[in-house]
């Protein structure tokens, strides 16, 4: 299965395409300039790969959370690719991208929001939970019980010191892969895609922050 | 050309398929008003969610109103620029990518250039060059010479608020609801527009220049006086309305002293208001000057008026699918 992956949520852009051969091809750029270079990584990846947009079996994309701008022009990228090529797309969790493979429970996600915000997920073996917000706030929520062994994987610089003040015994793992795209491209070869592009949902975390532009009077 | 045009400089999700830039097969756009009524304006964050979420769909639903596949189309239109920067983002990327994706010419828009030649769509006998546009909206107010499609000389602007802002801000003097032009304007429609005097604002000698916020500002001075307290709300709206409508009408006549024209266009979302149309259209009779006004549909923002510059202006705007950017304060020329 060939599969080209994106992401601009997980803090810059990253691209992959995944040709079914031992190791994915990808690309990373800088933090804000998914709009400017994206589509010029992704041509790089697809001639070097020796593939054009059509061939490919599979489209996926990060839908988030992480950087909102991020998101929004991933989304409208893979929907945009997937439409004008009509390649099946699939839409990969930031949390099931950073998490790594087969890891040991309970496991904590930490992706890095706007400025002093978090959004992390807790995998325990019950249900998933989630939540977004200033870090002490998200750790109150999600950790509420009696410290005790805790594995954490994604941006974790932004919490371990944060979890260890509370108690517990934090083991940190690395993420699925170095580059996010390559993740994605993983994960997406069992995926059910999107019954159509356009009814892919990105994962924003956080409800908007209603700031109206002030009006002078 | 057979072109798809896209849209989302601000909070209208807007795509349009247009045939030489006057026929228009289809024309989409999801009005954002419900999602930003309760805030009292738009909110960018809000805005941005509802492009990426309907954008690519909006795309999908002009090409099946107009019974057209994307291997059929010439080429695509997005606007580039000046806008709310989440907003543009979202089309310029959508945009890119699909031209990359299909391999079709992609053509950048400047905003304004799409309400000036909204005033070609649907129109047997287009507005003949040069011309002189009023350009109107809630972010812009200006007097552009159209000397043929690639030579646009700004010859006059608002020195402060656009006409559009002064509607909404002194609508949210009298307590209307957001949006407040169209609120405004219809309470006007029971005023008396010469019962109070508000400043008209004159130019510096020479120039064609423009100003609003003296206009709003005495309507707030004035609502605070015991006057102003007992006045009916019908007559302000009505008295306002007039001052912001001679400004305008005041500034067109000057250029049209200045300069020969050969139409006039009125254009842009306050272009919808039917005291400033029959003021134009009144002008353009006085001069003996044919006036020209977009359907309403075609002065809000919407795609079919990108499609329309780029088929104009096909030859300065081709770019690169791969390297354009969004530019929120994208200069006229």
């Amino acid at each position: 299965m060939k599969i080209l992956a994106l992401d601009a949520a997980l803090g810059g852009f990253s691209a992959a395409v995944d040709d079914g051969g031992a190791y994915p091809t990808a690309v990373r750029t800088g933090r804000q300039d998914a709009l400017e270079r994206g589509l010029a990584c992704i041509e790089m990846l697809l001639d070097t790969a020796g593939l054009r947009l059509r061939e490919l079996d599979r489209l996926a994309v990060g839908i988030g959370p992480g950087s909102f701008t991020g998101v929004r022009i991933a989304i409208a990228y893979a929907k945009s690719l997937a439409y004008g090529a009509g390649i099946p797309l699939v839409g990969v969790s930031s949390y099931d991208a950073l998490e790594p493979e087969a890891a040991p429970l309970p496991v904590l996600t930490v992706v890095r929001g706007r400025r002093g915000v978090i959004c992390a997920r807790l995998r325990d073996g019950s249900a998933p939970t989630t939540a977004c917000g200033p870090v002490a706030a998200t750790l109150e929520r999600l950790l509420p019980g009696e410290p005790g062994l805790l594995h954490i994987a994604g941006n974790t610089e932004d919490v371990l010191s944060e979890i260890a003040e509370r108690g517990w015994t934090v083991r940190v793992l690395p993420p699925r892969a170095d580059v996010p795209a390559v993740a994605i491209a993983q994960l997406a070869r069992t995926r059910v895609p999107s019954p159509s592009p356009h009814a892919l949902a990105p994962d924003y975390g956080e409800s908007p922050a209603v700031t109206v532009p002030k009006m002078r009077t | 050309m057979l072109l798809l045009g896209i849209e989302t400089s601000c909070d209208d999700t807007a795509t349009a398929v247009v045939d030489e830039g006057v026929r228009v097969l289809s024309n989409v756009s999801t009005n954002q008003d419900e999602f930003h009524a309760k805030y009292g304006g738009i909110v960018p964050e809000i805005a941005s969610r509802r492009h990426a979420a309907l954008l690519s769909a909006a795309v999908d639903d002009a090409l099946t109103r107009a019974g057209v596949t994307l291997d059929q189309l010439d080429g695509i239109a997005v606007t580039a620029g000046p806008g709310l920067i989440g907003s543009l983002v979202v089309g310029v990327a959508a945009a890119k990518a699909l031209a990359f994706a299909t391999g079709l010419p992609l053509y950048a828009v400047n905003h304004l250039h799409g309400h000036l030649f909204a005033a070609f769509l649907e129109r047997a006998q287009p507005p003949e060059y040069p011309f002189l546009a009023l350009l109107v909206s809630g972010g812009h107010s200006q007097l552009v010479e159209v000397a043929s499609p690639t030579a646009l000389r700004v010859i006059g602007k608002t020195r402060d608020d656009a006409a559009g802002e002064a509607f909404d801000k002194t609508a949210r003097l009298l307590g209307l609801p957001f949006p407040g032009g169209p609120a405004l304007e219809a309470l006007a429609r029971d005023g008396n527009p010469k019962m109070f005097a508000f400043p008209r604002h004159r130019p510096d000698p020479g120039t064609l220049d423009m100003s609003f916020s003296g206009i709003k500002t005495s309507v707030r001075y004035f609502l605070e006086t015991d006057a102003g307290k007992r006045a009916r709300r019908e007559d302000v709206a009505a008295s306002f309305q007039a001052a912001v409508v001679d400004v305008l009408i005041d500034r067109v006549a000057r250029a049209v002293d200045r300069a020969e024209y050969r139409a006039l266009v009125l254009s842009g979302g306050v272009a919808a208001n039917g005291a400033l149309q029959s003021a134009f259209v009144a002008l353009g009779e006085r001069r003996g000057i044919p006036t020209f006004i977009p359907e309403r549909r075609f002065c809000t923002d919407n795609a079919a008026m990108i499609a329309a510059a780029a088929e104009r202006r096909a030859g300065v705007c081709r770019v690169d699918p791969i390297t354009l950017v969004a530019d929120p304060n994208l200069r006229f020329n």
